[in-house]
């Protein structure tokens, strides 16, 4: 019940604030969706304390049944998802993006927001299914009626791929979905795995993967993220970033790595493949990027790489690294994106190749949050990225029995080469956009103080602490995302 | 009473309604305002009788006394009941939808009334039908008041149309007509039971004739589904059509069609329990229908520039989806298929009648020349609240995502009865489908949710109020929310 009502609050009032938030002005619009927010993250506290679990039937002639519950993997997200909401929503006190009334704004991001949620609680497939297309219709209207407004024929563009390329992938994923159903005999999560590597199985799985790497996103199907992330409104680019993505990473965990592990494990060197070029390939890109904001998009591609790594070894630790590597990339991009929403604010736009005041003398606040942002992107020790980063490459140096030991190995060296780049091309940003080398010698016009403060500074300190916290004591998530290895997989 | 001939109680209440409306306007041939509510009400207390009609059949079940022991063996199942009330609804919705020009028209509104009456009585007597010759009689009353709706329009383009509807109409005519004497000739009976099909595929002689024969019944039937290769009529007539008869089209018509392809495919999807069926001659039939509708239609609809040639292309599209759940043979693809019949109509009923009402607005320029393109649509949720919003709903369902939920379940119960017979290979097809769908569906939708452009601001809805537009808008769209959030509300009748 408080499960069901932590979903319905947001879910509810979002839609509210859709029809009739153009009467509602800024102001109360955010005051009643921070409310939604904030009671939202209470009540899921409340039943995840509790250990609250739902259990509906709904629709009789699929067997599917309205069940929610929460168990060590989902809980890290479903905090993550509490957690970014309230942050967007608060930050739309420093900006609303043009486009549309701020209730509009809100109430998709609300909806983006319920519909995560749904899909991380869920405890039958066909459920999980249908919250991941929940998300669809919100996300694509921030993306097309919120975004960059410059460019109209590249926010057509880009809506409209993130809408079909996601469509392709959430639709392969059903299908992927209704032959397991099929061969358990139930849609719910928690029914024993399919074993064997029989031809339906292996089908399955493929089904499965392909479908959630896309949503990922995996080299080479992450054409859509880049120009998604570009074009999408700061709090937009930040739901991509910290719950769509995220989305992926969970629905590969759950669904082809827990489900069917057996017939995983033949695509799993292909997967691990993926990932390792992935992180070189984003790495590569993002050397030359000259648009500040699509390269943290092409960061978010190698990190993604480094998920996918993760979760193809099949290991107890390769799925705590990839949930460690998904949350640190949620807390990390969300920040690295509203800092980067903040500078477009100031400068008009993000691109690298304007020559600007250096951020260290205009803006210090800003400039060390960004430091230590890109530091964290970069996998520096202490802060959250590392972890992720190297449970992974100690995952995939011995990968679950019967997966070639060798493709592993060189993956991880792929990655761990691609993770080499990320400190080249952080080096790159900061010395353009920090120390202000490209402007040196000159500083002719006066420099503007535009320091970050009030809401903005709020926000981003709480995912500064979230990311030193998680870099110092990392065992507070991965005590979470223990299960013990002879128990079943997934809790009821 | 037999339950099979209690279930033309609906047919009859339509068909003599459609006398009554005739006599009365013999009475008083002047006035133009009583046809439509008595056309409402006809078919509202046909649809009143489905139910009864169930429930008198229910309690007499054993009771069949004085019927052909074949005939009294055969009960209609419900699905078909779901079929009649989604063609006597749907007429009673493209009588309310109906444009003024058939005031002028020759007959003026009285006959155009008792057409769409007699369409309906067509269609809810082939949902019911239990053999063959019936069956063929009934689809041609149901189709052809629709040929002589479009040509009443009278403009020289809805002549073209209306005869080549009636072409194609005659042509599948014929084709069924030969699938019927096929069908007889192999199984020496018109009724479709399960025991006669089964006896004549067990017998080599019969089983090729009995086979294509049920393939023509089904290819006859294409032609009223408009699936491809038969659908070059649909667009020309969606166009010409006003958007009553275009109504008449999407339910009545469709509700027909489908009712004739389960009636000619029930044999095989009940057979008697010792009598298991591989049919992979029929299978394939209805795959490559199927397939072809699906995504040629959703194609077809991404090049369209108008919300009508959307409509039509996406009805090719979406019989596709109809027919594919059909391919298992199995009763839960025919559930799924009858459930997504009913998410169609009632989706297309919305977007129609938002046609209407926005033809109804000041400053729409919608109200005489050719229909408006998408970009005529710029802002329309801001411009038209209720409208809008019924709008981004319907399109929704018919693209299959939420909050459009009853939309994306039944293509998950249309995948689901795939992959319950092993066909993933047209469940990963259908994939392409559902995304082509989807780009046709959101290129109006993104018109609609788009930003305002700056001279249709001033255009608000000041102007006469559709209020029959306005009763199918709100009707179709809180149906589809009931089912969206209890979809169980009609899973067993789908059984």
């Amino acid at each position: 019940m408080v499960l069901s009502a932590a979903l319905a609050l947001p879910a509810m009032v979002g839609a509210l604030l859709v029809v009739f938030g153009s009467a509602l002005g800024a102001r109360p619009s955010r005051w009643v969706a921070g409310a939604a927010a904030v009671g939202s993250a209470g009540l899921l506290w409340a039943g995840l304390v509790r250990g609250e679990v739902v259990d509906v039937l709904w629709v009789p002639d699929l067997g599917l049944r309205f069940a929610l519950r929460a168990d060590g993997y989902s809980v890290p997200f479903v905090l993550l998802t509490s957690l970014v909401l309230i942050l967007v929503v608060a930050h739309t006190a420093y900006e609303v993006p043009s486009g549309g009334s701020a209730g509009g704004y809100l109430g998709c991001v609300l909806l983006v927001g319920s519909g995560a949620l749904t899909a991380f609680l869920a405890g039958d497939m066909v459920l999980f299914f249908l919250a991941f297309e929940v998300v669809l219709i919100p996300m694509w209207v921030l993306i097309g009626r919120w975004g960059d407004p410059h460019d109209l024929a590249a926010r057509r563009d880009a809506a409209s791929r993130f809408l079909l390329y996601t469509a392709v992938g959430s639709t392969l994923m059903l299908v992927g979905i209704l032959l397991l159903a099929h061969r358990r005999g139930s849609t719910g999560f928690a029914v024993d795995a399919v074993q064997g590597t029989g031809p339906r199985a292996v089908l399955i799985v493929l089904l499965l993967v392909l479908g959630l790497a896309i949503k990922l996103p995996v080299f080479p199907l992450h054409t859509w993220l880049p120009a998604a992330h570009t074009i999408a409104p700061t709090g937009g680019s930040v739901l991509l970033a910290a719950v769509l993505l995220k989305l992926g990473s969970y629905g590969l965990i759950r669904l082809p790595v827990l489900s069917a592990p057996e017939a995983f494990a033949v695509i799993a060197p292909w997967l691990g493949l993926a990932g390792g070029v992935g992180v070189v390939w984003g790495g590569l890109v993002c050397l030359a990027e000259s648009d500040l904001k699509r390269l943290i998009a092409y960061s978010s591609v190698a990190h993604m790489g480094f998920v996918a790594l993760a979760v193809s070894t099949g290991s107890q630790l390769g799925i705590q690294a990839a949930i460690y590597s998904s949350i640190a990339h949620g807390l990390i991009a969300s920040l690295l994106f509203i800092l980067v929403g903040g500078l477009k604010h100031r400068w008009g736009s993000a691109s690298l190749t304007v020559a600007r005041e250096p951020l260290r003398e205009v803006s210090p606040r800003l400039g060390a949050i960004l430091v230590l942002g890109l530091t964290a992107s970069m996998g520096l020790p202490g802060l959250a990225g590392f972890w992720g980063e190297l449970l992974t490459l100690v995952a995939a140096w011995s990968p679950a029995p019967g997966r070639p030991r060798s493709v592993f190995v060189a993956s991880a060296i792929i990655a761990a080469v691609g993770a080499a780049l990320a400190a080249a091309y952080v080096v790159r940003v900061l010395r353009l956009v920090w120390l202000g080398d490209a402007v040196a010698g000159q500083r002719g016009r006066p420099i503007v103080r535009v320091d970050i403060r009030g809401v903005e500074w709020a926000v981003t300190a709480v995912l500064v602490a979230g990311i030193v916290w998680l870099g110092v004591y990392p065992y507070v998530l991965l005590d979470l995302t223990v299960v013990a290895p002879a128990g079943p997989a997934v809790a009821p | 009473m037999n339950s099979a001939v209690l279930s033309l109680l609906p047919a009859a209440v339509a068909g003599v309604g459609a006398l009554l409306v005739l006599l009365v306007d013999l009475v008083m041939p002047r006035s133009q305002l009583w046809q439509r509510p008595l056309g409402v009400v006809i078919l509202l207390a046909a649809t009143a009788t489905v139910p009864v009609a169930w429930t008198i059949g229910w309690f007499a079940h054993t009771d069949r006394s004085g019927l052909p022991e074949i005939l009294a063996s055969i009960g209609v199942p419900s699905p078909a009941r779901v079929l009649q009330v989604v063609a006597l609804l749907g007429a009673a919705a493209a009588l309310i939808l109906l444009g003024h020009e058939h005031r002028e028209a020759p007959g003026g509104l009285s006959v155009a009334v008792a057409l769409v009456l007699v369409s309906a009585a067509g269609a809810a007597s082939a949902a019911a039908s239990v053999d063959v010759i019936s069956l063929v009689v009934s689809l041609e009353v149901a189709t052809l008041p629709a040929v002589a709706l479009v040509a009443l329009r009278g403009r020289r383009g809805a002549v073209h149309a209306s005869l080549s509807l009636l072409m194609t109409s005659l042509v599948s005519f014929a084709v069924t007509v030969l699938g019927a004497a096929l069908y007889l000739a192999a199984n020496s009976s018109v009724v479709l039971s399960a025991e006669l099909v089964g006896a004549g595929l067990d017998a080599r002689t019969t089983r090729p004739a009995l086979l294509l024969g049920t393939v023509l019944l089904v290819v006859g039937m294409a032609f009223k589904l408009s699936l491809v290769p038969f659908h070059a009529w649909t667009p020309q007539a969606y166009r010409e059509g006003d958007l009553g008869v275009v109504a008449l089209l999407v339910t009545t018509s469709k509700a027909a069609g489908v009712g004739g392809i389960l009636a000619v495919l029930r044999p095989f999807i009940d057979p008697p329990a010792p009598f298991v069926l591989a049919e992979r001659g029929l299978v394939l039939a209805l795959a490559v229908l199927a397939v072809a509708s699906m995504l040629i239609g959703a194609v077809g609809a991404l090049r369209q520039t108008r919300p009508l040639g959307l409509l039509a292309w996406s009805t090719i599209g979406q019989a596709g989806w109809v027919l594919l759940p059909l391919t298992a043979l199995t009763d839960a693809g025919r559930a799924a298929a009858v459930g997504y019949s009913l998410a169609y109509a009632l989706a297309t009923l919305v977007l129609l009648a938002v046609l209407r009402r926005g033809r109804a607005l000041p400053g729409q320029h919608l109200s005489d020349g050719p229909e408006p393109a998408f970009s005529g649509f710029l802002g329309y949720v801001r411009r038209d609240r209720i409208g809008g919003a019924a709008l981004v709903f319907a399109l929704l369902v018919l693209a299959g995502l939420p909050p459009g939920v009853y939309g994306l379940l039944v293509k998950v119960g249309v995948l689901a009865a795939l992959t319950a017979e092993g066909l993933w290979v047209l469940a990963v097809i259908a994939v392409v489908g559902v995304v082509l769908g989807i780009a046709a569906y959101a290129r109006w939708l993104a018109a609609a949710l788009g930003r305002v452009p700056e001279r249709g601001a001033e255009a608000a809805a000041a102007g006469r109020t559709a209020y029959g537009a306005l009763l199918v808008l709100g009707a179709g769209c809180l149906l589809l929310i009931v089912l969206s959030v209890w979809p169980a509300l009609v899973a067993p009748f789908l059984h």
